[in-house]
C-alpha cells in the first residue's frame, strides 16, 4: 500500500513540474525542484535536465550504428591463473555478440603494450579469437599506455557514426607510466572531448578503483567492481549490450540564464560554467537510459514569474550527420509563502539532489579513509548516514535510506579496514559512478548489486519500499539476502538482482 | 752445456711463447673496449631512432595546432572553440602590450573553473611583462623575434606546456597542452617492439612513461629529448643478444697456432743441435778410429817385414803374404775414406758400363774367399748364367768387400751365402746375430754403429755400409737389409742393360 501510495505521489510531482519535448528517440524532459518561489528572498533551486533514451518501435527494422570497440586487458602477473581464463573467455563472447559491421582490437598489457588484434572488421571472427586465447600473463601493469594504444586502435576507424569505446580490464595497481587518478581523470576528458569513452570494469580487491573510476567517470564510460572472476562474463555481455544498444551520441545540454539567475553549480558531473552560460556534455545515451544534467541556481527574489533558463540540447542519432536541436525553457511563478514553496517542491529531483550530495560527501570520507584519516572519516560517513535518513524520512525516499546504511555500512568498513574496507569501497565507488554518470537507473546497476549479494550483505538494495519500516541497522550487522540459484528477484523500483554464479 | 740448452731453450721457446700471450691478451682487451664503444654507439643509434619518431608526431601535433592557431587569429571566441580540442587544455590571447585578452581577467565573473585554474597555473607567466619569443641579446640592439614556439613551465604536480603563435599584429595566441593526453597520443603512436632490448621514455621525476616490448637489462644508453620535453629522457637496456661480445676463441686458437709454430721451431732447433753435437762427437771418435785401424795393419806389415828379413827364403814368401793382405786391407780402408770425403764433397763419380754381373762378384768373391774361410766362414757363391748389367765394377768390389768385410767380423764360424739373380739382384746373407729392426736403417747412416755386445771390441769406422749405399745409388741401384730367417741379408739391385 506504501508503495503505491509512493509511487502515485512521484507520478503527480512530475506531472506538475514537466515539460517535455521530444524528437525521435532521445526524449528530453526539463524540471524545476521548485516550481513555485519565494518572493521576498533569494532561493536556491535545482533544474534537472533529463535525457532518455527510448526504445525502437516494435515494427521498425533494427537500427544501430556500428561499435568501434578496443578490449584492452590486463595480463600482468596478478592476472594469473583463473582470472585470465575468464577474461579471455569473456572477450571472446563479446566478440561474438557482436556484428560483422563492428570493429574490434584487442590491447594487452604488462610492462609493456601489446596489440593482440589491431583494428579489424569482424569479418574473420576465428583469427581474432584465436589471437585472444593466446594472451599469456606476464610483468607489471602498463595500464596508462594499455589505454593510449586501444585509443589508438579506435582512432583508425573512428567516425561519428560509430560507438566508439573502450572496454578496460584490470585487477592491479598501474605501476608503469602515468598512474595519479587525477591525470587518469584528465585523460578520461581528454577522450570524452573525441567522443571515446572508457569503460572501466575492476576484477578482485587490489585494482586502484580511484583511477578506474575517475578514466571512466571523466570519459563517461561505465565503472564495473566484481570480486570474482566467473562475474566476468556476465560484465562484459552487460557492457556490450550497453554498447549495441546506443541510440544517440555527443549530447550536450546548454543552459542560459537571464540576468540575476546564478548557475553556482553541476551535480556530479564536469561541467563548463562560464558567466551565465552552462555547458554539460554527455558521450553516449542508450535504450531505456536515462542521462541527466542537475544544475544548482540561485534565483532571485521578486513578485513577476521568474525565468529560469533556456535550454539547448544537443545530440546526433545513429546515421546523422548534423546535430539535432531541441530547445525548451524552464520558468517559475511565485508562491505566496514559505510553505506554498516547500509544498510544490518536487521530491524526485530533491532526491536525486541528496543523492549526489550524499555520495560527493562519501568519496571524501572513503578518501579521508585510504589517507589513514579513520576519525575524520567517520564523522563523515555518520553524518551523511544521519542527513541521508532524515532526507529519506522527509522524501518518503527508500533510496535514500539505503545510501544512508551504505555509509553506515562503508564506516564499519573503515574501522575494520583491510579486504573488508577495500571490498566496500569499490563497490561505493562503482554506485558512485554509476549515480554521477546516471546510469542508475538502468540495468547497469545489477554489477554491483551482483558484487553485493556475493558479499552478503544487502548494504545497497534499492527500490524496496519495505525496507524503510527496517530498524537502523548497528554497525557490522550484516543484511542477507537470499537469492535462490539460478532465479532472478526483481525488486520493486524495477532493478534486477542477478545472484552470483555457483562457486 | 746442459744449463745453455736450457736457457737456449727458454729464450728461444718461452720467451715467444710469453710475448704471444702477453700480445694476445693487449689484443682481446682492446677488442673489449672496441666493443664496449661499439654497443654504446649502437644503443645511441637506437634512441636516436626512436627520439626521430617522437620529433615528426610531435612535429605534427605542433603544425596542426599552429595552423587552428593563426586561423582563429586574435579572435577570443574562436580561440575558444578551439580549445575544446582533446589535446588543449586551455587557450590564452595576448594583446601586444602583454594585457590577457583571454581568459580575461578584468571579467572574472565570466570565468569558467577551466579558466580560473588555468589563470592560477600560468600566472607567472603573465607577471613577466614580456611576450614569450623575445630574446634580449645585446642590450642596445633590438631583440629577436620568434614566431612560434613552446613553453614549458612547472607547476605543481610537474612541467606544463604551452603552444604560442606570434600574430602580426604583435599579439600572441597559445593552447596550453593538455599533457597526460599529449603522451597517450605519443604513447600509442610509437613503435611497441624493439629488437635486441627494449627502449623505456621517462621523465625528469624517473616515472617511466613509456616502455617498449622485449627483455629489459640495466641500462647501456640514454639520450634527452628535444624541446618541449626536454626534461624527459630516452633509455635503452640491451637483451643478452644485443651486439655479442668477440669470441675469446679467435684469441685462443691465435696464441695455440703461434705457440705450436714456435714450439715447432724450436724443438727443431734442438734436435739439430742434438744431431750435429753427436755427429761432431762421431767424427772425432771417426779419427780415432781411422787412426786405430790405420795402425794394426802397419804394425803387422812392419813386424812381418822385419820377420821375413831375418827368416830363411823358404818362410819369407808366407810372411810376406800376410803383409801383402795387410796392405790390402789398408788400401781398402784408405779407399773407403777417401770414397766418404768424395762423396761428402758431391764430387763422387763412377763410369757405370755394361758388363757380366756374374763375373764381376765371382771374381771378388775369389778374392775374398781365403780371408773368409781363415776366419772359419762357409763360403757359397751361386751365380751360374751370365747377368748383364750397367754399373761400375771398381764400385761393386767395394761394395761388396765392404759388405764380406761386415760378414769376416761378425758372422765368423757361420757360413755366408752370395746369390747373383737374373734381375740384377745380388744377396749377401750370412747366419750370424743379424741386426736388429729398429737399427734397419739407422745402420746406412754415417757412424753409425748399432750399439749392442756384437759391436763390443770390434773395431771399424761405421763408414762401410753408408759408403756401400752411396755407391750403389751413384750407379743407379739401390741397397738395402732384406728380411731373412736368420743373419744378416743385404740386397743390392743395380740395372741390367736395356735393349
Amino acid at each position: 500500500m506504501k508503495t503505491i501510495l509512493f509511487a502515485f505521489h512521484l507520478c503527480l510531482g512530475m506531472l506538475a513540474a514537466a515539460s517535455a519535448a521530444d524528437s525521435g528517440r532521445v526524449q528530453v524532459r526539463v524540471d524545476l525542484a521548485h516550481p513555485k518561489l519565494p518572493s521576498d528572498k533569494k532561493h536556491t533551486t535545482y533544474l534537472k535536465v533529463g535525457l532518455t533514451g527510448l526504445e525502437a518501435p516494435k515494427d521498425a527494422k533494427p537500427n544501430r550504428p556500428p561499435a568501434n570497440v578496443a578490449i584492452v586487458l590486463d595480463r600482468s602477473g596478478s592476472m594469473g591463473g583463473e582470472k585470465i581464463v575468464q577474461a579471455r573467455e569473456a572477450a571472446v563472447a563479446a566478440i561474438e555478440r557482436l556484428g560483422g559491421d563492428d570493429i574490434v582490437s584487442v590491447i594487452a598489457f604488462d610492462t609493456a603494450v601489446t596489440t593482440v588484434v589491431p583494428a579489424t572488421k569482424l569479418s574473420s571472427r576465428e583469427e581474432i579469437i584465436a589471437a585472444i586465447r593466446k594472451i599469456e600473463v606476464g610483468g607489471s601493469t602498463a595500464l596508462f599506455a594499455g589505454v593510449s594504444k586501444g585509443a589508438e586502435e579506435l582512432r583508425k576507424f573512428k567516425s561519428p557514426q560509430m560507438v566508439s569505446r573502450i572496454v578496460l580490464l584490470s585487477d592491479g595497481q598501474a605501476n608503469v607510466g602515468p598512474q595519479s587518478a587525477d591525470e587518469l581523470g584528465r585523460y578520461g576528458l581528454s577522450l570524452g572531448k573525441e567522443g571515446i569513452s572508457v569503460t572501466t570494469i575492476g576484477l578482485g580487491l587490489g585494482y586502484n578503483e580511484q583511477l578506474m573510476a575517475q578514466l571512466a567517470q571523466h570519459s563517461d564510460g561505465n565503472h564495473a567492481f566484481i570480486k570474482e572472476p566467473s562475474e566476468l562474463a556476465a560484465v562484459f555481455t552487460e557492457e556490450f549490450g550497453d554498447i549495441l544498444s546506443v541510440v544517440a551520441q555527443e549530447l550536450k545540454v546548454k543552459v542560459t540564464c537571464p540576468e540575476g539567475v546564478r548557475p553556482v553549480r553541476v551535480l556530479g558531473r564536469e561541467a563548463s560554467i562560464r558567466g551565465a552560460v552552462v555547458e554539460v556534455m554527455m558521450n553516449q545515451l542508450r535504450a531505456g537510459q536515462e542521462k541527466y544534467a542537475l544544475l544548482e541556481i540561485e534565483a532571485p527574489a521578486g513578485t513577476a514569474d521568474q525565468l529560469i533558463g533556456d535550454i539547448e540540447v544537443s545530440y546526433r542519432e545513429n546515421n546523422d550527420t548534423a546535430p539535432r536541436l531541441i530547445a525548451s525553457r524552464s520558468t517559475a511563478t511565485r508562491a505566496a509563502n514559505d510553505a506554498e514553496v516547500e509544498k510544490n517542491a518536487v521530491a524526485p529531483i530533491l532526491v536525486e539532489v541528496a543523492k549526489q550530495i550524499g555520495v560527493e560527501r562519501q568519496m571524501i570520507a572513503v578518501k579521508l579513509s585510504d589517507e589513514g584519516k579513520v576519525k575524520e572519516a567517520e564523522k563523515i560517513f555518520l553524518d551523511n548516514a544521519r542527513t541521508l535518513r532524515e532526507q529519506a524520512q522527509l522524501w518518503k525516499a527508500p533510496d535514500l535510506y539505503i545510501q544512508g546504511n551504505a555509509n553506515i555500512t562503508l564506516n564499519n568498513g573503515n574501522n575494520a579496514r583491510g579486504a573488508t574496507w577495500q571490498t566496500y569501497r569499490n563497490a561505493a565507488q562503482v554506485t558512485s559512478n554509476n549515480l554521477m554518470t546516471q546510469n542508475g537507473a538502468s540495468n547497469s546497476n545489477a554489477m554491483s548489486n551482483t558484487m553485493l549479494l556475493n558479499n552478503g550483505q544487502a548494504v545497497l538494495v534499492p527500490g524496496s519500499g519495505s525496507l524503510l519500516n527496517m530498524p537502523a541497522p548497528r554497525p557490522g550487522d550484516p543484511l542477507r539476502l537470499v537469492v535462490p540459484q539460478g532465479s532472478t528477484l526483481t525488486v520493486p523500483g524495477a532493478v534486477k538482482i542477478t545472484p552470483p554464479a555457483s562457486r | 752445456m746442459r744449463i745453455r740448452l736450457s736457457i737456449l731453450l727458454v729464450v728461444l721457446v718461452v720467451l715467444p711463447l710469453a710475448l704471444t700471450g702477453w700480445l694476445g691478451w693487449l689484443f682481446w682487451q682492446r677488442g673489449l673496449s672496441n666493443w664496449q664503444s661499439e654497443r654504446q654507439a649502437m644503443a645511441l643509434q637506437r634512441l636516436e631512432t626512436r627520439q626521430a619518431e617522437l620529433d615528426s608526431l610531435i612535429a605534427s601535433i605542433a603544425s596542426a595546432m599552429d595552423a587552428s592557431l593563426s586561423k582563429a587569429g586574435n579572435d577570443p571566441a574562436l580561440l575558444q572553440a578551439a580549445s575544446s580540442h582533446p589535446l588543449i587544455r586551455g587557450a590564452f590571447l595576448r594583446r601586444p602590450d602583454g594585457e590577457l585578452a583571454l581568459p580575461d581577467p578584468k571579467t572574472p565573473a565570466l570565468h569558467s573553473d577551466q579558466d580560473r585554474a588555468f589563470l592560477s597555473r600560468t600566472a607567472l607567466i603573465w607577471q613577466r611583462r614580456h611576450a614569450l619569443g623575445v630574446q634580449q641579446v645585446e642590450e642596445l640592439e633590438p631583440p629577436q623575434i620568434e614566431l612560434r614556439g613552446w613553453h614549458v613551465w612547472y607547476h605543481e604536480d610537474g612541467p606544463h606546456w604551452l603552444r604560442w603563435h606570434r600574430l602580426p599584429d604583435g599579439s600572441q595566441a597559445g593552447f596550453e597542452i593538455e599533457r597526460i593526453a599529449f603522451l597517450a597520443r605519443l604513447v600509442g603512436q610509437l613503435r611497441l617492439d624493439e629488437a635486441d632490448g627494449c627502449v623505456r621514455l621517462r621523465s625528469a621525476s624517473g616515472e617511466t612513461l613509456f616502455q617498449s616490448s622485449g627483455e629489459a637489462g640495466e641500462v647501456l644508453a640514454s639520450l634527452p629529448c628535444a624541446e618541449p620535453m626536454s626534461h624527459w629522457h630516452w633509455e635503452f637496456m640491451p637483451a643478452t643478444g644485443f651486439v655479442p661480445p668477440p669470441g675469446v676463441w679467435r684469441y685462443v686458437i691465435g696464441f695455440a697456432a703461434v705457440a705450436a709454430v714456435v714450439a715447432v721451431a724450436g724443438f727443431g732447433m734442438f734436435f739439430a743441435y742434438r744431431r750435429d753435437v753427436r755427429e761432431a762427437a762421431q767424427r772425432v771418435s771417426f779419427v780415432n778410429q781411422v787412426s786405430h785401424e790405420l795402425k794394426t795393419p802397419l804394425t803387422n806389415i812392419r813386424l812381418y817385414v822385419d820377420l821375413a828379413r831375418d827368416a830363411p827364403p823358404t818362410e819369407s814368401g808366407g810372411l810376406l803374404s800376410v803383409v801383402e793382405e795387410e796392405t790390402s786391407r789398408l788400401s781398402r780402408m784408405i779407399h773407403n775414406v777417401l770414397t766418404f770425403a768424395r762423396q761428402e764433397k758431391k764430387t763422387l763419380e763412377l763410369h757405370p758400363m755394361p758388363a757380366d754381373l756374374a763375373e764381376s762378384v765371382k771374381r771378388v768373391v775369389e778374392l775374398w774367399r781365403p780371408v773368409l774361410e781363415k776366419s772359419g766362414l762357409k763360403v757359397l757363391l751361386e751365380a751360374e748364367k751370365p747377368v748383364k748389367a750397367v754399373f761400375d765394377a771398381d764400385a761393386v768390389e767395394q761394395i761388396l768387400g765392404n759388405l764380406l768385410s761386415n760378414v769376416e767380423k761378425y758372422a765368423a764360424g757361420g757360413k755366408v751365402v752370395i746369390t747373383v739373380k737374373a734381375d740384377g739382384r745380388v744377396e749377401v746373407c750370412d747366419d750370424g746375430p743379424g741386426i736388429a729392426a729398429k737399427d734397419a736403417e739407422r745402420v746406412f747412416e754415417a757412424f753409425y754403429r748399432s750399439r749392442n755386445d756384437l759391436t763390443e771390441g770390434v773395431s771399424g769406422t761405421g763408414l762401410g755400409l753408408s759408403i756401400a749405399r752411396a755407391l750403389a745409388e751413384a750407379q743407379n741401384g739401390s741397397l738395402r737389409l732384406v728380411e731373412s730367417q736368420r743373419g744378416a741379408c743385404f740386397q743390392l739391385q743395380l740395372p741390367l742393360v736395356t735393349s
